[in-house]
């Protein structure tokens, strides 16, 4: 048990190595290992992944969620899977639907462990010049008391929309502009301008929302 | 004779360099190839066959244009399934 304890430790601080966060495509190139990090004032994802296949990925999540009751704040390590349900490849232009599942525990200070369990539901479309996404996140939390708000399962849904103002070759800087909407539980909705880069193998995002609270994403492919 | 003898040899010569040339580079073009990391995926995975000796990208004409080492080539079938596993479509309209 103690070991167990040791080697989680381990595993989430090598994670937390990356002072960063990502938000890509959670499946990649078959054989890629992926680093994704995705950071705001109250949330962290952080996600590493293995592609079996284009269509299939391994991952380990570490996740943090400040809410605003402390009984609720969520911080958890989980493993699971990321799968491409369907994918449109047109002549200019590609569409996705993603379904993700991973299962883990939580460790916030102050709480037992106990087993939560993440969904996600993503679909997007891009050509050369716009992109669209929209994201839906659910966290199954394990109850252990009859309160209603206690320890309650949280969602958070994503909406956004880009531009490229110009269109970048691969192996050059890649430049996206692009607005998210972002609404965690019933909170009011977050909207946050970014830009968004690419160079080589990796991608990396940085906003602030109208509110003034800072974003950044980050996310590298490896052989 | 000698100047008829020079001009089919030099026809022949001619036809063998086009053919050299046209064996040499493969070019397809790729349907849901639009960002960097989707270019990325597909020149990893032909670089790995042991025939490529370099994968250009042009993802404005979304276009892979495959250089083979010496004497070697790809069928086009083979291509097309690399680009499947890779999760692309050729896109067969543009690609001859």
């Amino acid at each position: 048990m103690q070991g167990m304890k040791n080697i989680k430790s381990l595993i989430i601080s090598l994670l937390c190595l990356y002072p960063v966060m990502s938000l890509g495509h959670p499946t990649s190139f078959q054989g890629a290992t992926s680093l994704m990090n995705e950071s705001t004032s109250m949330t962290r994802h952080m996600m590493l992944t293995y592609s079996h296949r284009y269509w299939l990925a391994s991952a380990a999540h570490y996740t943090r969620l400040e809410l605003e009751s402390e009984n609720n704040a969520i911080q958890a390590g989980l493993l699971g899977v990321n799968t491409l349900l369907k994918r449109w490849n047109n002549p200019t232009s590609q569409g996705n639907v993603y379904l993700s599942a991973a299962h883990g525990r939580e460790f916030k200070k102050g709480i037992s462990d106990r087993q939560i369990t993440r969904g996600d539901f993503d679909i997007d479309w891009e050509d050369r010049r716009f992109y669209v996404a929209a994201g839906y996140t659910r966290y199954f939390r394990q109850r252990e008391s009859n309160d209603p708000m206690l320890y309650k399962d949280i969602q958070i849904k994503k909406f956004r929309v880009g531009a490229a103002p110009y269109l970048g070759e691969f192996k050059e800087l890649n430049t996206w502009i692009i607005l998210e909407a972002m609404q965690v539980q019933n909170q009011t909705v977050s909207i946050t301008p970014m830009f968004r880069f690419y160079y080589n193998n990796v991608l990396w995002e940085i906003g602030s929302s109208l509110r003034g609270d800072w974003m950044f994403n980050f996310m590298v492919h490896y052989l | 004779m000698k100047y008829f003898t020079t001009l089919i040899l030099s026809l022949l010569l001619s036809t063998s360099i086009m053919a050299s040339s046209t064996t040499k580079e493969h070019t397809v073009y790729v349907k849901g190839m639009v960002c960097a990391f989707c270019a990325q995926g597909i020149e990893k995975s032909f670089m790995k066959q042991p025939e490529i000796e370099k994968v250009t990208v042009r993802l404005e004409e979304h276009k892979v244009t495959l250089t083979y080492k010496d004497g070697q080539t790809m069928e086009a079938a083979r291509i097309a399934t690399l680009l499947e596993a890779s999760g692309y479509t050729v896109d067969e309209t543009r690609t001859n």
